[in-house]
This record gives structure tokens, sequence and C-alpha cells, in this order.
């Protein structure tokens, strides 16, 4: 080998422990791992519906806003509701997309309150975790005794350089984002955006009053 | 030397390239995925026949809140749960064979011998399927489901989507697989001929209402999250067919 052949070599060497290194420390830049993450939240809301199991005077209303407080802290609301408009996302304007992610947000509230009655002490085992620079899905799977079932729950998370936070829930092979994309897209084709936030108000209101 | 000048390319074409954009702009409803190990995006199913489906599908909706959920929920008050779950058992057992066929149909056969194992275990230990020792004992854990509409659905897409009368979504190419699987069920040879023809029908109603009855609420939850419910059902179910079909 020629002096200059082990030169290059040294370089490529070093060169590809810097980029080794950098790529190391952009991820150290995150805090907690995407499925350490999910794994507190879960217990988080865990510890809240097994008080409530133990204590079921405490007001529904209330223990649903304590779960929405770690929700809100994990998921990341905007990208859902980006994801779930697709291509019509980009025709709204800053104001409307605001808004249309808190109407949402306040979908998936409401949607969830059934499930805090049907809370059953369910377990959730770590299936593994696929992950790179920006997204990672954690595999989950829920446990039920009482159905006899093992649900596979995915959670997709995307890093937005800080934080990994939840943009999609994947039950059973069912995408959240997807299943709502498919029903505003069948609404928007048929009608305009205003029809979709009526429909989207009408049905939160009518939640409501039941 | 040449050859350290390749190498070098070569490397540095690796460090720029793995960087493949794993997700293409949301925005433009293009497949997004984690370590691009994952397809994420369905194609939506067609429904050419989306009038009668609707109304198939309301008369489902009505059957269930009229009919089936209170006769599930007074079932529910007779049978105690554990007893419920050993009767889910039961038919889960008695489906092995379908199961079995078609992983041996889709060439997983570690499936199939797993399926053959469990069928034999728990047809006879586990007291004609009541239990599942199979599981609970040796850690036969059961394989991912497999049915006639997956094998063919390694081959063909679903067609068009439909709900029918109880049986509720389905496809054409799942439909098509259905009727094949109920040839594959040994009882059902037996059970079809008159007069055992009717213990087939009560044993399908058993079934169904004892399965409803394990699972009260599901259905209310998932129409109360649905703008949509019929849409919302349908994508599901086109979600966890596509799903199925590629694991």
């Amino acid at each position: 080998m020629t002096f200059l052949a082990r030169k290059l070599l040294g370089l490529t060497l070093c060169f590809l422990l810097v980029a080794v290194f950098c790529s190391y420390s952009l991820g150290a830049v995150v805090s907690a791992s995407p499925t350490e993450m999910v794994r507190k939240s879960i217990e988080g809301i865990n510890t809240i519906l097994d008080e409530y199991v133990k204590n079921p005077q405490g007001k529904r209303e209330e223990v649903l806003n304590k779960i929405m407080a770690i929700a809100d802290q994990h998921f990341d609301w905007a990208e859902m509701a980006k994801r779930s408009l697709s291509r019509f996302w980009k025709q709204r304007t800053p104001d409307e997309q605001n808004k249309f992610t808190s109407l949402f947000r306040d979908l998936i509230k409401n949607g969830y309150i059934g499930k805090i009655d049907g809370y059953a002490g369910e377990k959730m085992v770590f299936e593994g975790e696929n992950t790179d620079d920006t997204y990672s899905v954690v595999k989950t799977k829920i446990i039920s005794p009482s159905k006899g079932t093992e649900i596979p729950v995915n959670y997709r998370l995307q890093n937005n350089g800080s934080d990994w936070m939840v943009y999609d829930v994947v039950i059973e092979g069912v995408s959240l984002v997807n299943n709502y994309r498919d029903q505003f897209n069948s609404i928007l084709q048929g009608s305009s955006y205003e029809e979709l936030v009526k429909r989207i108000e009408d049905k939160l209101a009518q939640e409501n009053k039941k | 030397m040449k050859k350290i000048i390749i190498i070098l390319a070569l490397l540095v074409g690796v460090l720029f390239f793995n960087h493949n954009s794993l997700a293409s702009d949301p925005a433009q409803g293009v497949s997004i995925s984690a370590n691009a190990s994952e397809k994420t995006e369905v194609l939506p199913m067609p429904d050419p026949l989306q009038g009668m489906n609707r109304a198939f599908y309301k008369f489902n909706d009505k059957m269930y809140f009229w009919v089936l959920k209170p006769a599930a929920q007074g079932y529910g008050k007779v049978l105690p749960r554990p007893a419920r779950l050993s009767v889910q058992n039961f038919f889960n057992n008695i489906y092995a064979p379908i199961r079995m066929v078609n992983c041996g149909l889709q060439c997983e056969f570690n499936e199939a011998s797993t399926e053959a194992q469990r069928f034999g275990i728990n047809s006879t230990i586990g007291l004609l399927g009541l239990f599942d020792p199979a599981k609970n004992w040796l850690h036969l854990n059961p394989p991912d489901e497999e049915d006639f509409g997956q094998t063919l659905g390694c081959y063909k897409g679903p067609g068009f989507y439909l709900n029918l009368p109880f049986a509720g979504s389905t496809s054409l190419r799942d439909g098509i697989g259905s009727l094949v699987d109920l040839c594959i069920v040994p009882s059902y040879w037996v059970l079809t001929h008159y007069p055992a023809a009717y213990i087939a029908t009560g044993a399908t109603i058993l079934e169904v209402v004892n399965r409803t009855s394990l699972r009260i609420g599901e259905y209310e939850e998932f129409k109360r999250a649905a703008l949509d419910p019929y849409v919302a059902i349908r994508d599901a179910y086109n979600q966890y067919r596509e799903n199925a079909i590629t694991k």
C-alpha cells in the first residue's frame, strides 16, 4: 500500500467517525426514546383509569380532561388533522387549519369517552420499536382477559426536533388517521369544506347532549 | 489506488443515500411509513353498490340494537363470563382446519403445523376445544388467522365492497373466500343435511350471540367516534383485511 493510499484510508476512517458521531449526537438531543414516551403516557392514563374504576363517583368529564391533558403533551393534533385532511389541508387558511385541528381533537376526545367505561384492566405489552431519524413505530399489544382477545396497537411517532410526538394510532392494522381521512374525503367529494366542519360540529353537539 | 477511490465514492454514496426520505408529503396522500417496512397507505375499496350496501348497513345496525344486543345481554346474564370464553374457544377450535389449510396454501408451513398441533391438543385434552391448554401449558400461541379470502388476496384485489344482511362487511373476494372456507369445516358436511341443518343454524346463532356478549359496547364506541359510520366501517374493513393479507 502506498503512502497516499494509507492517508486516504485514514481520512476515510476519520470522515466515517465524524459522520457516526454526528448522527449519534443529533439523536441525543431528543430526550426520551419513542417506546419510553409511549410507555410513560399510557401508564399515566392507566393510573387515572384505575383510580376511576376504584372510585367511580369521580366525574367522567373530569377524568376525560385529565387524560386529554396527557394526550396533549404527546399527540401532535395538528399533524393528525393535516394528514386526515390530506390534499384539502393546503387549500385552507392557517386560521381554518387551527380551527380544524381543534375540531379534530374534540372528535377524538368525544370518541374516547366510551372507552373510559369500557376499561376493564386491560394489560399492555411492548413488542418492539422501529425507529429512524424522523419516524418511529412503537408496537404494543393490548391483552384483554375479560374478552379473550389480544389486539395489536401500533403508535406512529414523528420527531419534531425535541420530542417524539404521536401522529397516528394503528389498531389491528386500521390507522385512525386513514380512517378519518376516508370519511372526510367522502364528505368533501360530495359537498364542501364548510359542510364537513358543520357535520363535525353537529356530531359533537349531538353527543354532548346525550 | 483506484480501488480506494471507488470505496470512498461508495461510502460517500451510502452516507448520502441512506437518507432516502421515508415520508412523502402527507398532504399529497402518498404512502408514509417508518423504516420503509410498513405499507401504510391502503387504496380505498371500490364501492359501486353503495346504495344497496348502505341499505343493508342500516338493516344490520337496527338488527344489532333491536335484536342482537338485547339477546346477547340476556345471554350474558345467564352464562358467566368464563363459560362464554370457553364457548368462544370451542368455536375458534372448530375453525382450526380452515386456518390450517389456508396457512398451507399461503406456504406458511410453520403456522400450519402450529394450527394442527393446537387443534389436536385442544380437541382432546382441551375437551373439544372448550379450553386452550395448547396455549396455557405448552405456549403454542395461535398464529395470525388465515382464511381463503386472504389466500386469494395474495393474487387478487378485493374487487369491491359488500355489506350483506346479517353477515356485514365483506368484499367480492372475501365473500367467495368465506364460501370456500365453509366447505373446509368438517362439521359443514355433516350438518347441512336435514335435520342437522337446524343444528348448524343454531350453532351459528349461538356463536354470534356469544361473541357479541363479550364485546358489548365496542360497536357503540366505534359509531360514536365516527363521522359517517358506514364509510368508517368500510374503510376499517379494508385496512384490516389488507393488513391481514400482508402479514
